[in-house]
């Protein structure tokens, strides 16, 4: 179905659940595990340029303490807006180019008690404000597939370097997609989890009624393996849910016979490229090969969910950055600054009754939605992964456009607070990735993972690794 | 009916944010505002007068798979 991989590594650990079996049976050390991490993060930084900064010397450091836990042993690195006490976090922008973080966000915390090992931190777009992975700071994030093209934004450099096959995980974070957006057009697992399912304490806000901390990975299992650890309430943020946290690994190793998925029509067609189209129908006749049933449903408001996700990101991240824009105008690129200038503008009525409709736009989305499915079924991207070039917005300047259109199937899912998995799901017609997304009633994230679990073990998309460069 | 217009844009981002605005910009941020706010209005016709913003997390948790 898929090429062969381009490269794997001698003891066959490629995912994150590989890594923790060939450690576990002792064919791997998570120093060795540490040492191919750093050597392709350096052979991959100049064509990707997916890490700000690497943690060498720190990493090998903790992996030589690596013993217990979770994930003991597990080399990862985060987008750089996750904050480490004592480290600088750019959050994408040189005007924090020297700011030291005061603190360690829970996620980190939680992933250190696991045995996780830091490798440093990742590009992403400035302020998290982007869904291309350009940056004017610190350079593009590159896709691994074709640097020419973009790894989508705004965790650019977590999906590049788990595409890269650098890192087995990354966290990223997602306001209006910028977890499912780089996944797709990279080729891995990406999870928005339901918001409140994951504490935000220590992280870099961007609109915090929207904003959600997932990982990435190659795979849904290594999805689940870090769900497992960093899920849960945290009294250092009151917005994370106190809700039980189920078995997400266990959910991994279910069967998916007797699910139901839904297709909605209408919204999420209506501007789909054909071969992504293509490669959508393709991966829903393997779910139905798989015995899931697959039916047709029809969504309200999807137009105004796109309409809403706007006014509450644009306001939110307004008011977080009014004092910015008044001291450093220019430390902005003209798209993010330009968005941010109209958003200040938003009448205040306008705000709280988006914030108002959510509830009832919820009740009503999952009365449609899920009356009768596990899940939805939806293209994660419409249209191809662009090239760097054709999206440089700060070269032609259609900056509403170019955003539209790669969050135009994710948008919606912030709005209403719920989980979306975005899976790869084919190569189209330009040779870049394509993923599918699952989105599923508020905190039935193991449902999501059972379901991608399933698929990827029926295809082998996610077993692709571009080639190391030389 | 009028729409929001430059000089009602620009008096709210120089005169109570203090970010400069061109004529050009002010000009397109009105056109944007006016159907960003369009919209939410229209959406917000079946809004109950008592839906709370904060209701929003509660929701969440009682849509949450039971058991």
């Amino acid at each position: 179905m898929t090429d062969a991989p381009a490269s794997v590594a001698e003891d066959g650990a490629e995912t994150l659940t590989e890594a923790l079996d060939a450690l576990a049976s002792g064919r791997t050390t998570a120093e060795a595990l540490t040492e191919r991490a750093i050597a392709r993060a350096r052979a991959w930084q100049p064509q990707i340029n997916a890490f700000i900064r690497l943690d060498a010397e720190a990493a090998r450091a903790a992996a030589r303490f690596a013993r217990a836990g979770l994930l003991a042993g597990v080399p990862m690195a985060h987008k750089d807006m996750i904050y480490r006490s004592g480290r600088v976090s750019t959050c994408g922008s040189t005007l924090r180019r020297n700011w030291v973080a005061p603190v360690t966000a829970t996620v980190l915390a939680r992933l250190d008690t696991a045995g996780a090992i830091d490798l440093g931190t990742l590009n992403m777009s400035e302020w998290a404000g982007g869904a291309t992975g350009h940056n004017i700071h610190f350079g593009d994030a590159c896709n691994p597939w074709n640097p020419a093209h973009v790894t989508g934004g705004s965790s650019s450099g977590s999906a590049a370097a788990v595409a890269a096959g650098i890192v087995f995980a990354a966290l990223g974070s997602d306001t209006g997609g910028s977890i499912r957006v780089p996944a797709a057009c990279c080729g891995v697992a990406g999870l928005k989890p339901t918001w409140g399912r994951i504490s935000r304490a220590g992280v870099m806000p961007r609109a915090p009624s929207l904003d959600v901390i997932g990982p990435i990975a190659r795979t849904v299992e290594d999805i689940a393996a870090v769900l497992a650890v960093i899920a849960g309430p945290d009294p250092a943020d009151p917005t994370a849910a106190d809700v039980p946290v189920p078995d997400y690994r266990a959910a991994a190793k279910a069967d998916a016979r007797g699910m139901t998925l839904a297709v909605p029509e209408g919204w999420f067609h209506e501007e789909l490229d054909t071969s992504v189209a293509a490669a959508l129908e393709a991966a829903r006749r393997v779910f139905e090969d798989l015995g899931v049933r697959v039916i047709p449903v029809s969504l309200p408001d999807l137009p105004a969910l796109f309409t809403l996700q706007a006014v509450v990101t644009m306001a939110e991240a307004a008011a977080l950055h009014a004092p910015i824009m008044r001291s450093y105008p220019g430390s902005y690129a003209r798209g993010l600054f330009e968005r941010q200038q109209t958003a200040l503008a938003i009448p205040a009525a306008t705000y709280l009754d988006a914030l108002r409709l959510r509830g009832p736009m919820l009740r009503r989305f999952c009365a449609a939605a899920f009356a009768e499915a596990d899940a939805l079924l939806v293209p994660a991207l419409p249209c191809e992964v662009p090239t760097r070039a054709e999206t440089d917005v700060e070269a032609s300047g259609d900056w509403g456009a170019v955003h539209a259109r790669m969050v135009r199937n994710t948008r919606a899912f912030n709005y209403l607070g719920l989980p979306a998995l975005a899976v790869p799901c084919g190569v189209t017609a330009n040779g870049l990735p394509t993923a599918f997304q699952l989105a599923g009633p508020p905190f039935a994230e193991a449902s999501l993972i059972r379901l991608g679990c399933a698929y990827q073990r029926a295809t082998d998309w996610h077993r692709r690794l571009p080639p190391l460069p030389s | 009916m009028t729409g929001f217009d430059a000089s009602a844009v620009k008096a709210i981002l120089e005169g109570l944010h203090g970010v400069a605005v061109s004529e050009e910009r002010a000009a397109a941020i009105a056109r944007d505002i006016t159907t960003l706010a369009r919209g939410v209005r229209e959406a917000a016709k079946r809004l109950a007068f008592e839906e709370e913003p904060q209701g929003f997390a509660a929701t969440l948790a009682a849509l949450a798979p039971k058991g």
